[in-house]
């Protein structure tokens, strides 16, 4: 018998069977969230911090935080990433992101990356701004600052940048 | 170019479907998340599923809930992937049928080196140590691959990719203690300066023996010592270095049937030897403008086998390759690449059992090219590709494939592809020489009068035997309808030609000191001797079909499900080949069933495991089985892992195959319960 023939059934079958689940395309939170995760990989980390896991901290961002956290333990770069959801002292993360609400309070810290989703990010101190333009995922670099932290960003991901402010 | 760091970029291409029925965001490089839509399933990643071949990927996830200390273990559950354990340490593992220790039709890659032994043109899976936790993917392609891989590439390729040296920092260490088995494993990574990665690692196993029936295990000495290393470099912006290579010592011992040299009557008798295998490999990439990336590839491979059998054969192979690819837009991407192959061997062997020349070389040339062509307004793809060789052995090869992909609706992709593979004889075919092995019941006819003398076999290579051919039609289905849900179909119908095969020469009789014809000489000799010699009189049709499902249920349990159908039919030209061609076609199961479980339980607990049904093998005759595998984990702190594994737990012991081409008798696959420990920074 024909083989593809004999399995139609069962394949139907399977369809069929198939309970409709509430579809969930990977939503934006999991976009934002691994983009974020993807662009720790382009930064150039101070030496001293080279050898340690990344610390990533999150500040009311808990959405994108439930999704980082499935990432947890992943290598970036060489480092093991540690996701921390309530961190008590940010400035002990290698990576703080803030969730839409929430801008950093203090000046930039040395070796720390900064990243969050305020429209007024940059302007509020922050280093890497995402947003949302036409469904597509961008993100603007306020470089200048990230150099001050004793951080860098490489070339190829300048390159994909929208704005890159020096 | 980030969208083409392996050896192949194709080779990504083709295989990165396999991704899709999971894909997640996290996959996708900087540039990709750029351009997915966030209000629905991806375009590239929709793209990423729309590859017109039967592809599976074994994730470094898979591998670690699977609790795999060897390929072979980590190769089981793949649809359509025949991966038989013939003893604790020994594995015969094919794509579409044709399984057996000297499978010949199938392409295995490590870090795009092939892991080839050309004296029966296939792989030794107990001389393939690695670091499994080091393994980033394994990516098998069922199918023809010959368009881009070459000969050999012919029912499927299995293509082992570790991690890069970034991504292996610090120390790591296992342990996995078994009363069959103590593995242990060393890493060790860091960097140079910014742009220079290493690791450098060790793994001592012992595994023991399975005894077979009637026999006790002999002890535990077979034992590998394994080393190597991984050199990363970013030299510019433009360009990387891959370096690294891999050394493996062990001491074996297997259990080896044979004629009694007094009494001509088949027996069992333990025997030692051991193997040293080693290899080198150097990659060169540059990113050049215009979309078009340059790579530069050598590798060597040195080994040297005493396999416990009356021949060993030691052989090097130095391979280098160049490969350009160019993405002329995003519709179109073209590559092509030259390959030239020097292979060396010397074997030593008995008046019995030996290679005849005893020592040789070999040069093989190969240019391919292959194209991919994109219609967006009709959601077409459309991939073509050739490949040409000059090879010593089997002479001239032709190589096309033709596959076109077609995407009706969102969720729903259909594939179809034509192609023609060839497999060039190993050295086996062309040069062995096999006296005095036991002839089967089944030949008993051969002997022209009733049997009271013993019949023994003789087989002969023959130099200047064709390629063997295969002409394969796919076809194939991909259904994800969400995240949650994955269908992936695939069928062929596979037709082989001047398939190569022992055919039958003569009867003769023998006094024992010599052979000898002559009409009346039943009355005068001690044996007879059947004797017969490679030859291209074989035909072999095959078709099936796969499934592969995915379904995660709820966030911390995900459950995979495949099914294989083969129907598998060889046939000769005489007695002999027909009969070793029974013998090919029966030991490939009909039906073959897997299921799949990855349950977590919070972050520190997990509950895998796997259940496997095989059905029953026809000739030599071997019943089927349902086995499974349990694996129960704790983590008590992050870095650390536990992990109790309990393997075969089916019947107390069962048989998977009878190989009924190797002089090795037949073995049991007994129960084994592990402990694992892994400590990973």
């Amino acid at each position: 018998m024909n083989p593809s023939r004999a399995l139609l059934p069962f394949v139907l079958a399977l369809l069929i069977a198939a309970p409709a689940w509430p579809a969930p395309p990977p939503g934006a939170d999991r976009l934002q969230a691994a983009m974020i995760y993807n662009l720790a990989k382009f930064v150039r980390w101070p030496r001293s911090h080279r050898n340690r896991e990344l610390r990533l901290c999150l500040v009311n961002a808990s959405p994108v935080a439930e999704q980082l956290r499935s990432v947890s333990g992943r290598p970036v770069a060489g480092r093991r990433l540690n996701v921390d959801a309530a961190a008590a002292r940010l400035s002990r993360c290698d990576v703080q992101v803030y969730g839409v609400d929430a801008v950093p309070l203090a000046a930039a810290e040395r070796g720390i990356l900064t990243i969050g989703t305020n429209p007024d990010f940059l302007n509020a101190g922050g280093m890497i701004a995402l947003a949302v333009v036409d469904k597509k995922l961008v993100f603007d670099v306020h470089l200048t600052r990230l150099r001050e932290a004793g951080l860098d960003l490489s070339a190829e991901a300048l390159a994909l940048a929208r704005s890159v402010h020096r | 170019m980030p969208a083409c760091r392996q050896l192949l970029c194709v080779a990504l291409l083709l295989t990165a479907t396999a991704h899709a029925r999971e894909i997640d965001p996290f996959d996708l490089s900087l540039e990709e998340l750029l351009h997915v839509e966030i209000v629905s399933a991806s375009r590239h990643a929709q793209d990423r599923f729309s590859v017109p071949s039967a592809v599976h990927v074994i994730s470094a996830r898979d591998i670690e809930r699977s609790g795999a200390t060897s390929l072979g273990e980590a190769l089981r559950g793949v649809p359509g992937l025949l991966v038989s354990r013939t003893n604790n340490n020994e594995w015969a593992i094919s794509a579409r049928g044709f399984n057996g220790a000297f499978s010949n039709k199938q392409l295995v890659l490590i870090d795009g080196r092939t892991v080839y032994d050309p004296s029966f043109a296939g792989v030794t899976w107990d001389n393939q140590e690695l670091l499994l936790a080091d393994v980033e993917r394994i990516e098998v392609i069922r199918g023809p691959g010959a368009a881009l891989w070459g000969a050999n590439a012919v029912n499927g390729v299995i293509n082992v990719i570790t991690r890069p040296a970034q991504d292996t920092a610090g120390m790591a260490v296992s342990v996995s203690g078994a009363h069959h088995h103590r593995i242990a494993e060393l890493r060790y990574g860091d960097s140079v300066g910014d742009r220079h990665h290493y690791r450098v690692f060790g793994k001592f196993a012992q595994r023991d023996l399975f005894a077979p029936e009637g026999f006790r295990s002999t002890g535990r000495d077979n034992r590998s010592h394994y080393g190597g290393f991984r050199w990363d470099s970013e030299l510019t912006e433009r360009q990387s270095l891959l370096l690294s290579g891999s050394l493996l010592q062990r001491d074996l011992e297997r259990y080896l049937s044979g004629l009694d040299p007094l009494t001509l009557t088949p027996e069992v008798v333990p025997a030692q030897g051991d193997a040293h295998v080693g290899n080198l490999l150097a990659r060169w990439r540059y990113a050049g403008d215009g979309g078009r990336d340059h790579e530069l590839q050598f590798f060597s491979n040195h080994s040297d086998t005493d396999a416990a059998t009356p021949l060993s054969v030691d052989f090097d192979t130095y391979r280098l390759s160049y490969q350009q690819s160019h993405r002329a837009s995003a519709q179109q991407l073209l590559v092509w690449g030259l390959e030239y192959q020097h292979l060396r061997y010397r074997s030593e062997g008995t008046a019995q059992l030996n290679f005849e020349p005893r020592r040789g070389r070999e040069d093989d040339f190969a240019i391919y090219a292959h194209s991919e062509h994109r219609i967006d307004a009709l959601n077409l793809t459309l991939n073509a590709g050739l490949r040409l060789e000059d090879n010593t052995r089997g002479g001239r090869a032709v190589q096309p494939k033709i596959a076109l992909g077609w995407a009706p609706a969102e969720p729903v992709y259909l594939w179809l592809s034509a192609a023609r593979a060839t497999r060039k004889p190993s050295i086996s075919d062309n040069s062995i020489v096999a006296l005095g092995f036991p002839v089967p019941d089944g030949l008993a006819e051969l002997s022209p009068i009733p049997l009271q003398i013993p019949l023994i076999g003789e087989l002969r290579g023959q130099q200047g035997i064709d390629n063997e051919v295969l002409d394969a039609l796919e076809f194939g289905v991909r259904w994800q309808p969400n995240a949650r849900w994955g269908v992936d179909l695939a069928s062929f119908y596979n037709v082989y030609d001047d398939f190569i095969l022992p055919q039958f020469e003569d009867v003769r009789c023998s006094d024992g000191a010599s052979v000898f014809i002559e009409p009346n000489c039943f009355l005068a000799s001690s044996y007879l001797v059947a004797s017969s010699k490679s030859g291209n009189d074989g035909q072999a049709r095959s078709h099936g079909a796969e499934l592969a499902l995915r379904w995660v249920p709820a966030e911390a349990l995900e459950l995979q499900a495949s099914y294989a159908y083969l129907d598998l039919d060889v046939s000769g030209s005489d007695q002999i080949s027909d009969f070793n061609g029974a013998l090919l076609s029966g030991s490939s199961p009909r039906h073959s069933a897997a299921l799949t479980w990855r349950y977590s339980i919070g972050n520190r607990w997990q509950f895998d495991g796997q259940v496997r049904r095989v059905s029953r093998l026809s000739n030599p005759a071997v019943a089927g089985y349902t086995t499974f595998d349990l694996r129960l984990s704790w983590a008590p702190v992050s870095r650390l892992r536990l992990a109790l594994l309990a393997q075969e737990l089916g019947d107390a012991r069962h048989l998977e195959l009878d190989d009924a081409f190797d002089n090795v008798p037949a073995t049991e696959v007994q129960r084994s319960i592990a402990l694992q420990v892994r400590y990973e920074p």
